[in-house]
């Protein structure tokens, strides 16, 4: 098979052994060799493709923690805070005011058929002081077509007075979470499920069965393409059969730019840890090489700005009461301990510090009763794990993804509200991962925060928040140990780094092309150097490699 | 008592309470959380309620699908994430979250006659209990907390567990103190005394086995109340269990039958209200009332609804209007409005409970005079 060799001005390879080269010879999809062209030449005959000469070529970017959905969420109207680039390229405007979400959902409004709900996602209303949406906001939308927007943290809605009146909800309507004007009136802000689910009734459960579209997950190839990510997670997957028949097929066309690695829901079995290792080996015969299923995702507790995550003493910084045990603390051992004999890994997900502490206690108690070498479980989020934590897991082999870009987006709350000045300075500790020898990624959680690692990276290195305050310099880390964190960092904790994560013989043909120097341009610049291509398996990807419409013209 | 403040004596007449008992029942499904700490015995109650499901077709909503045990012969059909049994029952799977699962139970043909849900250890049951109030296809029975009656307070005791307790205790319309017959009376008597003390006022049962009685999970075993006497009405049911009747021609035959093993009699308390309700304040005067209260339900006049059912149960208040009765004129009559509530004997305090019930009536401008109601019939009005 033909053998062909990319030029460029640069290639990090993250590899110590042969860190940077200007050439990479490629074949059947795999890196022949990485250095000079007169190493690689006498493989055979070549043909060289300079169109990335002046160029620099990283490894692609492997993204340990997110979700399919951060695809299927372009089908409805973004109105967040921040800038963010939907599935076509086109960067849709952060949102600073009300009157502006309003202008937005009401463009949007005028373009939808008669009877067709609005929805829209990434609210966060966190970013709009004191002032709280209302249905005096959204009636300015529509007065007759239902309206609903989804909160960023997906706990939360807002609805306009028809969806109100649709879901049947009213001034009688007994339940917490309904908010209401001083008047006992609800003013259309709905907390948590019991609140929502007349909405959902009315809608359709569509936030949850986001993954199961084909159209979906093209989009959330479209959105990883165009962020230079070439293995990414989907990290809550219920392994529904004909999800995942949709999945192994997407995946499979030719020019599908992303490897996707989902990891069954534990949740999503009830209990029932034997129904899911049966469902997970079934499951695994879909295996191709952009899809790997295995890995079995555990959570612990809730979210720190939410004020469902489990802290130890003292607790909540402004007093509110210790959150919510997803997975209590006396079953964890045991539901570690059974997934950890079949030999399976795991990804927990704990925010608190002492939902970190239980998880712990529950692979030490594993390991003891069941020794098994290079299990590489890993905790996600792990949030506020202090340095006595992460000794802990060097000593028992865990692996942790910490949510870095947690200290853009929540850094100035985590500090004034829930964590205090000092546990958000050490919040998302890599340097004190690092320094303890605990291998380290670092990750987006799309939806949450968007799917971008060169951010991400731009997170750990900088610690700044969005007000500008740089929250515990101590904890920042190199350019370099950001680079390794979001490719073969990641790649170790997906158990791939075999596979993908560094540019080096045998290994997947997988880069992402960048229009700056990383190194050069250090850490400040990270967050604004552009993706040119993303290379899979040696093939550069295209915008809409399956011929259909954009997101946008989909959506209208 | 009554007359006193000129809102109604408060009699409760043969001819008013067989008129409450004609006028059509709530057609909504009852909807009961189990909640309850590890170990207290759920999976035993809920598979005792899929197997001895008493004539009713029951959906049992489940987070531990790996605890359902039920007898292979009664088992129609598997098929993952629903278990259908030969008895008409269901048990479904929690695992796609509460949402999914209740709207896929609601799909169902037929639709279930109960729905029980299950709330684990450490989850939130008030925040599930309100899904009964959520869906207007629902109707909130209560939510009953088990406990193992060794073990309650040492899991009270747990600093990780602490908040965890709370919320299943502030959500709970009933403590089952269930293994009974594995703690001995010292130890019984410590954990209601400390109950009480965390709980004042809320009602606490013991079983063996979880063998709950039925009526303090869904009030399809409420009897009717056919006797009259006094201002207020009240009724030992344990006394009477002899001459039940069922309050809903939904439910299947039952003769409930109290084993002699245990005791806990409950009374009901009824009273009738001449005059119409300020519905704010009534919600308010309801949702006061102490946690003794184990449900309260009836038939009342509102200024906002007209003629609705109210029922309070799992500390959430209900209205279902009687539809389209949009004018009520001065000729005709209405029937009082009437409320019947339930606790364990000897808890209820009738007086007060009128008293609070009563203060959320409306001044009466004289006695011959009817207010008129124009309901506004816009979409989603009820």
């Amino acid at each position: 098979m033909s053998i062909k060799i990319f030029s460029a001005r640069r290639i990090w390879t993250m590899n110590p052994s042969r860190p940077q080269a200007t050439h990479m010879a490629v074949q059947e999809g795999r890196v022949l060799g990485v250095g000079a062209l007169d190493d690689l030449t006498g493989w055979g005959s070549c043909e060289v493709d300079d169109r990335y000469a002046d160029r620099v070529l990283m490894p692609g970017l492997v993204e340990g923690h997110c979700h399919l959905p951060e695809g299927g969420m372009w089908q409805y109207v973004y109105v967040g805070y921040y800038d963010r680039r939907d599935p076509d390229g086109r960067v849709w405007p952060g949102l600073r005011s009300l009157a502006d979400v309003v202008a937005r959902l009401a463009e949007r409004e005028r373009t939808l058929a008669p009877g067709q709900h609005l929805i829209g996602w990434g609210f966060d209303p966190i970013f709009f002081d004191a002032q709280r949406m209302t249905v005096r906001d959204l009636d300015r939308v529509s007065a007759e077509r239902p309206v609903v927007i989804m909160h960023a943290s997906l706990h939360l809605m807002n609805v306009n007075t028809a969806m109100l009146a649709c879901a049947g909800i009213d001034r009688d309507t007994d339940i917490e979470g309904v908010v209401r004007f001083d008047n006992g009136e609800p003013n259309g802000e709905l907390q948590e499920f019991a609140a929502m689910y007349p909405v959902v009734r009315v809608i359709g459960n569509v936030f949850r069965s986001m993954s199961g579209s084909p159209d979906s997950l093209r989009m959330f190839g479209q959105v990883a393409r165009l962020a230079g990510v070439t293995t990414a997670t989907d990290l809550v997957n219920e392994l529904n059969v004909d999800d995942l028949d949709t999945l192994a097929r997407v995946t499979a066309e030719p020019g599908f730019p992303v490897r996707i690695v989902p990891a069954a829901s534990h949740l999503a079995y009830a209990g029932d840890m034997a129904g899911c290792l049966a469902r997970l080996d079934q499951a695994r015969a879909h295996n191709h090489d952009k899809l790997r299923l295995g890995m079995v995702k555990l959570i612990v507790d809730g979210s720190i700005q939410g004020f469902t995550a489990r802290l130890r003493w003292p607790g909540y910084y402004n007093g509110s009461p210790n959150g919510l045990w997803v997975i209590a603390p006396d079953e964890l051992n045991g539901v570690v301990e059974a997934y950890h004999r079949a030999g399976v890994q795991l990804h927990i997900h704990t925010n608190g510090d002492e939902a970190t502490a239980a998880a712990l206690d529950a692979v030490e108690h594993a390991l003891r009763v069941h020794p098994r070498p290079d299990h590489r479980h890993t905790l996600q989020h792990c949030q506020m794990a202090d340095a006595a934590q992460f000794r802990r897991m060097r000593a028992l082999g865990l692996c942790v993804n910490l949510f870095a870009n947690h200290i853009y987006y929540w850094g100035d709350v985590h500090r004034a509200q829930t964590m205090g000045p000092e546990r958000a300075e050490r919040m998302d500790a890599c340097a004190t991962a690092l320094r303890h020898g605990v291998p380290l990624a670092v990750h987006s959680d799309a939806p949450i925060t968007p799917l971008g690692p060169l951010f991400t990276a731009w997170c750990a290195v900088n610690r700044l928040t969005a007000s500008g305050r740089v929250l515990g310099a101590e904890e920042c880390i190199s350019v370099e140990q950001a680079m390794q964190a979001i490719t073969l960092g990641a790649a170790y904790t997906l158990n791939m780094d075999d596979q993908v994560g560094s540019l080096e013989i045998g290994k997947q043909a997988d880069f992402c092309v960048l229009d700056t120097d990383p190194v050069e341009a250090g850490g400040m610049a990270l967050k604004d150097i552009g993706i040119v291509d993303t290379v899979v398996g040696g093939e550069v990807t295209t915008a809409r490699w399956w011929g259909g419409a954009t997101a946008s013209a989909r959506a209208s | 008592m009554g007359g006193r403040d000129g809102v109604g004596s408060g009699l409760v007449t043969a001819a008013h309470v067989a008129a409450a008992d004609d006028l059509p029942a709530s057609t909504r499904i009852p909807l009961t959380v189990i909640g309850g700490f590890l170990g207290a015995g759920k999976s035993t109650l809920l598979n005792r309620l899929l197997r001895d499901a008493h004539g009713l077709r029951t959906a049992v909503l489940v987070n531990d699908f790996g605890q359902i045990n039920v007898d292979a012969d009664l088992v129609a059909s598997h098929d993952g994430e629903t278990i259908s049994l030969t008895n008409g029952c269901v048990c479904c799977s929690l695992g796609g979250g509460f949402t999914e699962a209740l709207l896929q139970v609601l799909a169902r043909d037929p639709l279930p006659q109960w729905i029980v849900v299950e709330a684990s250890g450490v989850s939130d049951p008030g925040r599930i209990a309100e899904l009964g109030i959520a869906d207007r296809r629902l109707r909130l029975e209560g939510v009953a907390v088990l406990a193992d009656a060794a073990r309650l307070r040492e899991q009270a005791a747990d600093s990780r567990l602490a908040g965890t307790v709370g919320r299943q205790l502030a959500a709970a319309s009933v403590i089952v103190l269930n293994k009974a017959d594995l703690a001995d009376a010292p130890t019984r008597t410590a954990a209601r005394e400390w109950l009480s003390v965390a709980c004042p006022g809320l009602p606490v049962v013991e079983a063996v086995q979880a063998d709950v009685p039925r009526v303090l999970l869904i009030d399809a075993a409420l009897p009717s109340s056919r006797s009259v006497g006094g201002p207020a009405h009240q009724e030992d049911v344990a006394a009477r269990h002899d001459e039940h009747e069922h309050a809903h021609a939904h439910v299947g035959g039952d003769g409930e039958h109290h084993s002699a093993a245990f005791d806990h009699p409950f009374e009901t308390v009824s009273w009738s209200f001449d005059g119409v309700f300020d519905a704010d304040r009534l919600k308010t005067a309801i949702k006061g009332l102490g946690r003794e209260v184990l449900r309260l339900k009836g038939w009342v006049r509102t200024d906002r609804h007209g003629r609705t059912l109210v029922q309070y149960a799992g500390r959430r208040l209900m209205f279902e209007p009687v539809a389209a009765q949009s004018k009520e004129s001065g000729a005709t009559p209405s029937p009082p409005s009437v409320l019947v509530c339930i606790g364990l004997r000897g808890e209820l305090s009738p007086e007060p409970l009128r008293q609070a019930l009563a203060s959320a009536l409306l001044p009466r401008a004289g006695a011959s005079e009817s207010p008129v109601l124009v309901l506004d019939d816009g979409c989603g009005q009820p």
